[in-house]
């Protein structure tokens, strides 16, 4: 069986670009600028590519810089200037179960950077622990914090610690 | 009512646990399973049909 090329590796990773970035980004059209970029970046690059090591970690590495320079670039919070982010926030429930995940949307949009990709790659996009700190250019110690912090204002947020879930008002000052 | 014990806290603290991935999972797999934007598809093909770079 031929291994599949190291570009249609790259064009399998896109969903999954997709999904990391917008959990960046948060607003879908700048999730999918900052893909388009990580693809060209990625693509551009991909004759010196090492092969055997870890592709799907270099793309997510390539994204997450590019988010980081563009936000250094721009200056500006992920905050509600524009209301486009409260807009992709408040979706009319389409399924059971959809307000408790707009709400859960809601809390985790809420998080620093920093802990929010770190939960989000070990989480959701399967990384471990150290392939996550690599990603994000950090120890393994201060990802493992990262995650735990996030997991607890979470908790907070959302009122699984038994407590009543934080005002909104809160949660957004956070 | 006294204070919870450390057995339903830790309890607590897994349930909450559970629940964020869970919600976390879902909240990715529904992105990545969305289909692909135009304008993407269309890089890609377009990189494809250049070859490598």
């Amino acid at each position: 069986m031929t291994r599949p090329s190291l570009e249609d590796q790259l064009v399998a990773e896109v969903p999954s670009l997709r999904a990391f970035a917008r959990s960046l980004a948060q607003d879908q059209a700048t999730a999918d600028d900052l893909v388009q970029e990580t693809i060209l970046k990625a693509w551009s690059k991909l004759e010196s590519f090492e092969e055997g090591t870890n592709l799907r970690a270099w793309l997510f590495t390539i994204l997450r810089n590019t988010f980081f320079s563009m936000k250094r670039k721009v200056r500006r919070e992920v905050e509600d200037v524009d209301g486009v982010h409260a807009a992709n926030l408040v979706e009319i429930p389409r399924q059971e179960g959809a307000m408790e995940l707009a709400q859960f949307r809601k809390g985790l949009a809420s998080l620093p950077d920093d802990q929010r990709e770190a939960l989000v790659l070990v989480g959701a996009a399967g990384f471990t622990y150290e392939e996550a700190a690599a990603i994000c250019g950090c120890a393994v110690g201060t990802m493992k914090s990262r995650i735990n912090r996030a997991r607890g204002r979470l908790s907070s947020i959302l009122g699984l610690d038994g407590e009543a879930p934080l005002p909104e008002k809160d949660v957004a000052s956070r | 009512m006294g204070k919870p014990s450390k057995n339903s806290e830790r309890e607590r603290s897994y349930e909450a646990r559970d629940q964020i991935e869970r919600n976390l999972k879902r909240v990715y797999e529904e992105t990545a399973e969305e289909p692909l934007p135009e304008r993407l598809a269309e890089l890609l093909e377009r990189l494809k049909r250049q070859g490598k770079a």
